[in-house]
C-alpha cells in the first residue's frame, strides 16, 4: 500500500513538472506571437512563418499510393488541406486571422494552466491524500468549455474566410472549393467526457464531506 | 436538518465539559463540537455506544427527531 502511494505521488510529480514546463512553452509562443504581429504591423517586409493558417478543401481526385516494395494502387484523394500565411497585409482577412490563432494560442495556454492548477492542487493534498477541492470542479468545468469554445472557432473560421474572402483554391492546373469541416465536431465529444469526470470529481467531493462530518 | 443533537444538555446533567468526554470516549473536541452543533451528516455506531456509555444515556436522550416544516 506504502509502495503504491509512493508510485501515485511519483506520477502526480511527472505530471505536474510536464504541465509546468508546458505553459512555459505556450506563454511564451503567445508573447513571441503578439510581438511578431505589431513587428509585422509596422514592418510589412517582415513575413514570418506564421499564423499560418489551414484551410481544408473540396477535393475528389484519383492518385496513386505507391508501396515500399514498389506495388502501386490506385487511390481516390478526398480530403486535403493547404497552408498558408496570412500577415495584415491581406488586409481585413489578414487581421482576422491573426485574431483568430491568437485566441487559439489563448485557449490553448488557459486549458494548459487549469490543468496545471489542477495538478498543483493535488500535489499540494498529498500529505493529506485528499484531491477533493471544490474549486477543481470548477476548473475541469472551465477545461470543457475551452475545449468546446476552440472547436466552435475551429469550425467557424473556414466558414468566415469562404464567405468573406476566398473563392477557390488554383494549384496544378484545377479549381478547389474551400469545404467546410466537421472534423472538430469531435472535440465537442472529449467536452462531454470531461464534463462527466468534473461530476464524478463532485460526488466525491460530496462523500469526502459526508465522510469527514461522520463522527 | 430533523435530526437533532440534546448533547450540551445531557453534558449540564451530568456536569461533565466537552473536553472531559473527548477524552473518555477518545474522539477529538472538533469532531465533538461537530455533532454538539448540529453540522454532523452522519453518527457511527461506535460513536454513539462510547457517549452513551460515559453518559449513562440512551441514544434517545441525546439524539431527537423534528420533521421539517414544508
Amino acid at each position: 500500500m506504502e509502495s503504491q502511494k509512493l508510485k501515485n505521488k511519483k506520477i502526480i510529480e511527472f505530471i505536474f513538472w510536464i504541465l509546468s514546463i508546458l505553459v512555459g512553452i505556450v506563454g511564451l509562443g503567445l508573447i513571441v506571437s503578439v510581438v511578431f504581429f505589431f513587428m509585422t504591423l509596422f514592418n510589412p517586409n517582415f513575413e514570418p512563418f506564421y499564423p499560418v493558417t489551414e484551410i481544408p478543401l473540396k477535393i475528389f481526385e484519383n492518385g496513386l499510393l505507391e508501396l515500399n516494395n514498389g506495388d502501386k494502387y490506385n487511390i481516390l484523394i478526398d480530403d486535403a488541406y493547404i497552408s498558408f500565411n496570412i500577415n495584415n497585409t491581406y488586409g481585413l482577412p489578414g487581421i482576422l486571422n491573426f485574431i483568430f490563432f491568437e485566441l487559439v494560442l489563448v485557449i490553448a495556454f488557459y486549458i494548459v494552466f487549469t490543468l496545471w492548477k489542477i495538478f498543483r492542487s493535488i500535489r499540494n493534498s498529498l500529505k493529506y491524500e485528499n484531491p477533493f477541492h471544490p474549486q477543481n470542479i470548477w476548473r475541469i468545468r472551465k477545461i470543457a468549455i475551452a475545449i468546446l469554445f476552440s472547436a466552435f472557432l475551429n469550425i467557424i473560421y473556414p466558414i468566415i474566410l469562404k464567405f468573406l474572402w476566398f473563392n477557390d483554391v488554383v494549384f496544378l492546373g484545377k479549381s478547389f472549393e474551400i469545404k467546410l469541416n466537421f472534423d472538430y465536431g469531435l472535440d465537442i465529444f472529449w467536452a462531454l467526457i470531461i464534463l462527466v469526470v468534473a461530476e464524478i470529481y463532485r460526488i466525491g467531493l460530496e462523500i469526502k464531506k459526508d465522510q469527514e462530518l461522520t463522527i | 436538518m430533523p435530526i437533532l443533537t440534546n448533547l450540551d444538555n445531557m453534558l449540564a446533567k451530568r456536569h461533565m465539559s466537552l473536553t472531559e468526554l473527548s477524552e473518555k470516549v477518545e474522539i477529538t473536541i472538533a469532531n465533538l463540537s461537530i455533532l454538539k452543533s448540529g453540522k454532523a451528516r452522519a453518527i457511527r455506531f461506535s460513536t454513539l455506544e462510547a457517549i452513551c456509555r460515559e453518559l449513562n444515556c440512551k441514544p434517545g436522550d441525546i439524539l431527537d427527531y423534528t420533521p421539517e416544516q414544508e
